[in-house]
């Protein structure tokens, strides 16, 4: 393998793949990147066994070859260098890296040792705009829940519908969902996308020019996201989602409409008071306010009141204040709407600006 | 359930004939979450979480799995196919990184079949080797040996905590793991756990980074054990939470009547960093000390070990391996396996001149590296007196017995003849020096003290190299 590139191009490449290289030991060769010169053509991957990212290179290929080395490394030095291109040549299993000042050789494992990456022959699903998709994914995917217990809690549902993607999770005590809009879906399908993966994709996206589209493959247990020079591919989750519709109230007695950067403000200053005592907070809806307060903690306690617009009565209702700090951090418009039925129902939140999304947290039962 | 309990124990069998040929991890990565979800008609179908196992099982182990899986139902003619889900939890194959290396078996928990339980000995961290039997006793390590024994013979009971310290390589491990292998063989149903002091220092500390949880996890794992073997404690030196932790620990095996074993190559008194409580409860059992092994165990040694070999040693060979290796049991070892491994290479017989051949470089290296102006500098340092003084002509008692610990050194580690030690010590005549050399050995043998002495200064010269 004989090849030319311009360091900024192999950091770019690096960075997209390189955090998906696990920290696991067990397996060294999990630790490294994969580095293939084919038809002209220079591409870099790396696994972590659930999640599988590929990135090309653009570069000047002289001849073909196939390496794996470790990322951690290969990425200092890249990243280190500051000459204007990069020699890479492999002799046996050692990378030989030259640049104007700076030469190295890095040891390498055989590509033989690495994971395949996988490569679906299904033809492209849907083409969504990267910046729905992002936007999508980040009201979202937060709502998923961290460990594995459940697994397809631990998940997103992507459904796909007449002209719609919807996106859904939850971890049994809130539930956020999103849609999007797409001009052509070939047909219904329901599937559970790691969070992990989503939040890994979105992170990548943040690298690459917003004005674009994500292809989406979809296979029996993966899918395929692929955009610009990137592809990434995970597993899907087994199972079948927790048919939410039927938690959502239908109506609801009381609603509040209020400024969301005050009542952000509002909810973190109750939450400091809230630490030791499972962040329980409380809400009080009154006519023309929201006064919100945290139950007394071993800290002490604390009372915040906002301007509300407010109809359907007084309430008292119990949150985990992490719950609504969560969502309003995401809120983009200007005004939260908060609709409740009473204090062990759930609250349901939107915003004035985004009708497509939709945020549902459940009260905490409290004793007195 | 039935069937899953049968498929669970196929592809438990097949999984541990694969840990012997597969790496260690290879075998963790690629066979963890794996499961058997079906036996119909001859085909086998594998449980894999996603696509990475699938093409890699395929690609690489598939024949390995296929004659595993035949062998088990007795089929030459089956087939494997893999299939990409999650087990269900009946299905699990649990594949703990636990050192508990002997579970009562009578009770199994849940329909979890646990990976670590006694039906996969490879799993075990218990070496077999090490068993009393294989035990070689000499003076040096008698009074460990007997504690030992007797540990085994009724724990918790006779000393507890036995504390054994002594020098690397002289077999502490080997004692502390008979015992637990003596335990399991006679109540089968016993717990013991062998861990070295670092693993408890990492088992702590990410105990505590996991949160409430996993430390309780932590708690009863070490707790509910009968037998607690821990090497090298220490290490446990300047860890003042992971102290706590184990003062705690200790206290409940100990109130249990629970048999605690720990190793050290230093008294409890000599490590640096250890909280005084625990200290005052290590010593509250049994201190035992193991010494290298003398020139008869030495021999004694070699013989056992080459014949666990299967091989037939001649005497003047393993007098010549027993008088220049005197370190440690595990460098014998190490010696007599290269004599062994050489002469199979080269296909000769092994007899003192290959031996000496082969010995040459260690030996070598080990005379080389001190000198007799170490032996004399370490010598003078630790008697306080001066270099010219000790070298001289005065006969004060001061200066009497550190010349004369310098000449048995210079005899017995570096071998320099007695005429030849004369000329270094600045011109006395032999006899003076064999007179000297064979006081101090009568003195090694009868007083502690000049044992104790000697030995310091030894550890003083061999710690310059």
């Amino acid at each position: 393998m004989k090849a030319t590139i311009i360091q900024a191009n192999f950091a770019k490449a690096l960075n997209s793949v390189s955090r998906v290289v696990s920290n696991r030991t067990t397996l060294p060769v999990l630790n490294n990147v994969l580095i293939e010169a084919k038809d002209g053509k220079l591409n870099m991957s790396a696994t972590d066994l659930e999640i599988a990212i590929s990135a090309k290179i653009i570069g000047k290929v002289d001849s073909d070859g196939i390496i794996t080395i470790p990322a951690r490394l290969l990425s200092d030095f890249v990243l280190n260098n500051k000459d204007k291109s990069i020699d890479i040549s492999l002799n046996g299993l050692n990378l030989n890296l030259k640049s104007e000042h700076f030469e190295a050789n890095i040891k390498g494992i055989d590509a033989e040792e690495f994971p395949t990456i996988p490569a679906s022959d299904k033809k492209s699903f849907v083409k969504i705009k990267t910046t729905e998709l992002t936007e999508a994914i980040r009201k979202v995917s937060f709502a998923a829940a961290n460990d594995d217990t459940r697994p397809v809690l631990a998940g997103v549902l992507f459904k796909f519908t007449d002209k719609e993607l919807l996106l859904a999770a939850t971890d049994s005590y809130r539930l956020a969902e999103a849609k999007i809009d797409v001009a052509e879906i070939k047909e219904e399908k329901e599937i559970i996308v790691p969070a992990r993966t989503l939040n890994e994709l979105n992170r990548v996206l943040s690298s690459v020019e917003l004005d674009g589209e994500v292809e989406i493959v979809i296979d029996e247990t993966q899918i395929f996201f692929t955009v610009a020079d990137i592809r990434l591919v995970s597993r899907l989750i087994e199972g079948s989602f927790p048919n939410y519709n039927q938690i959502i109230p239908e109506s609801s007695k009381i609603s509040l409409s209020a400024d969301i950067a005050e009542t952000l403000s509002a909810l973190k200053m109750s939450a400091l008071f809230a630490k030791d005592i499972a962040n329980n907070i409380k809400l009080h809806i009154k006519k023309g306010e929201l006064i919100i307060k945290s139950a007394a903690g071993e800290s002490g306690d604390t009372t915040s009141k906002i301007n509300a617009d407010t109809s359907g009565g007084d309430l008292e209702i119990a949150f985990n204040a992490r719950y609504l700090i969560d969502v309003m951090n995401i809120l983009s418009g200007k005004k939260v709407e908060m609709k409740f039925n009473d204090d062990s129902s759930p609250c349901i939140i939107s915003c004035d600006k985004d009708k497509n999304y939709l945020y549902l947290a459940m009260p905490l039962k409290t004793d007195n | 359930m039935g069937l899953n309990m049968d498929l669970n124990e196929i592809w438990r069998n097949c999984l541990g004939e694969l840990e012997v040929t597969v790496s260690r991890p290879n075998f963790v990565t690629w066979f963890k979450n794996t499961f058997l979800a079906d036996y119909k008609n001859g085909v086998f179908t594998v449980g894999v979480p996603n696509f990475f196992y699938e093409d890699w099982l395929k690609r690489k182990h598939l024949q390995d799995i296929a004659k595993a899986l035949s062998k088990q139902v007795n089929n030459p003619n089956i087939t494997v196919k893999f299939k990409i889900g999650n087990p269900t939890p009946d299905q699990t194959v649990a594949f703990s990184d636990d050192k508990v290396i002997h579970k009562p078996v009578d009770k199994p928990r849940d329909a979890e079949v646990s990976f670590t339980s006694q039906t996969l000995p490879q799993n075990s961290t218990l070496n077999s080797y090490y068993i009393f039997e294989n035990f070689v006793v000499g003076s040096s390590n008698q009074l460990a040996y007997a504690a030992a024994e007797a540990v085994a013979k009724k724990p918790g009971d006779t000393y507890n905590p036995l504390f054994i310290y002594g020098d690397s390589g002289i077999g502490k491990t080997h004692l502390m793991q008979a015992i637990g292998n003596y335990l399991i063989e006679k109540q089968p149903s016993i717990k013991v756990l062998y861990i070295t002091a670092e693993t408890f220092i990492n088992d702590f500390i990410n105990a505590v980074e996991a949160g409430s949880g996993k430390a309780k996890h932590f708690k009863n794992r070490y707790r509910s054990s009968d037998i607690l073997l821990i090497d090298d404690i220490q290490f446990l030196s300047g860890k003042e939470q992971t102290q706590e932790e184990f003062f705690h620990t200790f206290n409940h095996l100990h109130q249990n009547r629970k048999q605690v074993v720990l190793t050290a190559d230093r008294t409890p008194k000599a490590i640096k960093g250890l909280e005084k409580r625990l200290q005052t409860r290590f010593e509250g059992g049994m201190v035992a000390d193991m010494a290298p092994p003398d020139f008869e165990t030495r021999s004694a040694i070699l013989k056992h070990k080459a014949k666990s070999k299967g091989y037939q040693i001649s005497e003047d060979v393993i007098s010549y391996v027993a008088e220049n290796i005197k370190s440690s049991v595990r460098e014998l070892e190490g010696a007599l396996t290269k004599i062994i491994a050489t002469c199979e290479l080269q296909k000769c017989e092994v007899n003192l001149d290959s031996t000496v051949k082969i010995l040459n470089n260690i030996i070598e290296t080990n005379r080389r590296a001190i000198s007799s102006d170490i032996i004399i500098k370490e010598t003078c340092r630790y008697f306080h007196v001066n270099e010219d003084d000790l070298l001289g002509k005065r006969r004060n008692k001061e200066i009497v017995k550190p010349r004369q610990v310098a000449m048995y050194l210079m005899y017995h580690e570096l071998g320099v003849s007695y005429p030849d030690i004369g000329k270094i010590m600045g011109g006395k005549d032999h006899t003076t020096i064999m007179h000297g050399d064979k006081k101090i050995a009568l003195e090694m043998k009868t007083n502690n003290q000049t044992k104790e002495q000697i030995a310091l200064i030894k550890e003083k010269i061999y710690s310059n190299i």
